[in-house]
């Protein structure tokens, strides 16, 4: 068997009666119309949808990132033995706290030279 | 009228003057490549909506045969690639029978069986060489591949041919093919 017994079936094939087709124009160009209307709301979708995701990923890196985030803490210390506020005579000759005192003051003890680590104050 | 509604009525003029033309054909050529008509149709019903899509594009001086046959080859690849067609489906009619008519000399009935053995991408070589009657390069243009591939392809597939024919006719086979050779 050699290339020209295909070519031969195949003009056989060829000669013999096919069956009938339902491939129309008409019923081709509908289809084709709708494979196209299909293919534009599908673009128009997901032009959109692109659009939507660009505008949400801007609006997500470009939002002030300053104010949202929590000003970190210091890590917690042991008490000190030092006289509670209680203790302070009122009305005594100053009434603001001394930026050394780490009890008075209201915010977290800055770490300074002058002040002992509580361990030693311990110990 | 608006210009765009004139240009799309032409447009679909022309493409309906195709289809009436060369549906035929294309349903044909479809049907070697997948062995029954229903699938033909199929693929050439998906080929020539493809056809349509893109029947803006296409340079229209004698090339649409060969972008259609682009299609139809690649549609009956792509489906076949995907699985689907080898499953059962339901349909209204009974599956056509062959025409009893004119049937066909019983060595070419078992050449077009023992086609149904080969694969795909190999049948679709040998039905674009020896039916569609394209050169090696063009084939080879078609199916995506070096003119190498197409050539290996296609001996390939008649080699299958040959094996296949073999394990149905039996002993005598090699007799009967070589007779074969001169019908």
């Amino acid at each position: 068997m050699n290339e020209h017994d295909l070519t031969s079936t195949f003009a056989e094939l060829r000669a013999r009666t096919a069956p009938p087709h339902r491939l129309t124009p008409e019923a081709l160009v509908v289809a084709g119309r709708h494979a196209r209307r299909r293919r534009r709301r599908t673009v128009v979708a997901g032009g959109a949808l692109a659009a939507l995701c660009l505008v949400l990923t801007v609006a997500f890196l470009g939002r002030p990132h300053g104010e949202d985030h929590p000003v970190p803490v210091p890590p917690a210390r042991h008490p000190v033995s030092t006289p509670a506020p209680s203790d302070v005579v009122p009305g005594s000759s100053s009434p603001s706290p001394s930026p050394a005192d780490p009890v008075a003051s209201s915010g977290p003890p800055a770490a300074s030279p002058s002040l002992s680590p509580p361990d030693d104050v311990h110990r | 009228m608006p210009r765009h509604v004139t240009r799309r009525a032409d447009r679909d003029d022309a493409f309906r003057e195709y289809v009436a033309a060369r549906a035929d054909a294309m349903r044909f050529t479809a049907y070697l490549l997948a062995g029954d008509w229903h699938t033909a149709e199929d693929i050439a019903q998906t080929a020539f909506v493809k056809l349509y899509l893109a029947w803006d594009r296409i340079d229209h001086a004698g090339s649409v045969d060969a972008y259609m046959r682009r299609i139809v080859t690649r549609t009956f690849l792509n489906e076949h690639r995907r699985g689907w067609r080898q499953r059962e489906r339901l349909t209204a009619e009974p599956p056509e029978m062959p025409a009893a008519a004119n049937p066909m000399p019983e060595q070419r009935m078992l050449i077009w069986r023992a086609l149904s053995a080969v694969p795909p991408k190999q049948r679709a070589a040998l039905v674009l060489r020896y039916w569609e009657d394209l050169s090696v390069t063009q084939t080879a243009d078609l199916l995506g591949c070096s003119a190498g591939t197409v050539k290996s392809q296609c001996a390939r597939g008649l080699d299958t041919l040959r094996t296949v024919l073999r394990q149905q006719i039996g002993e005598d086979a090699d007799e009967i093919l070589t007779e074969g050779a001169s019908w």
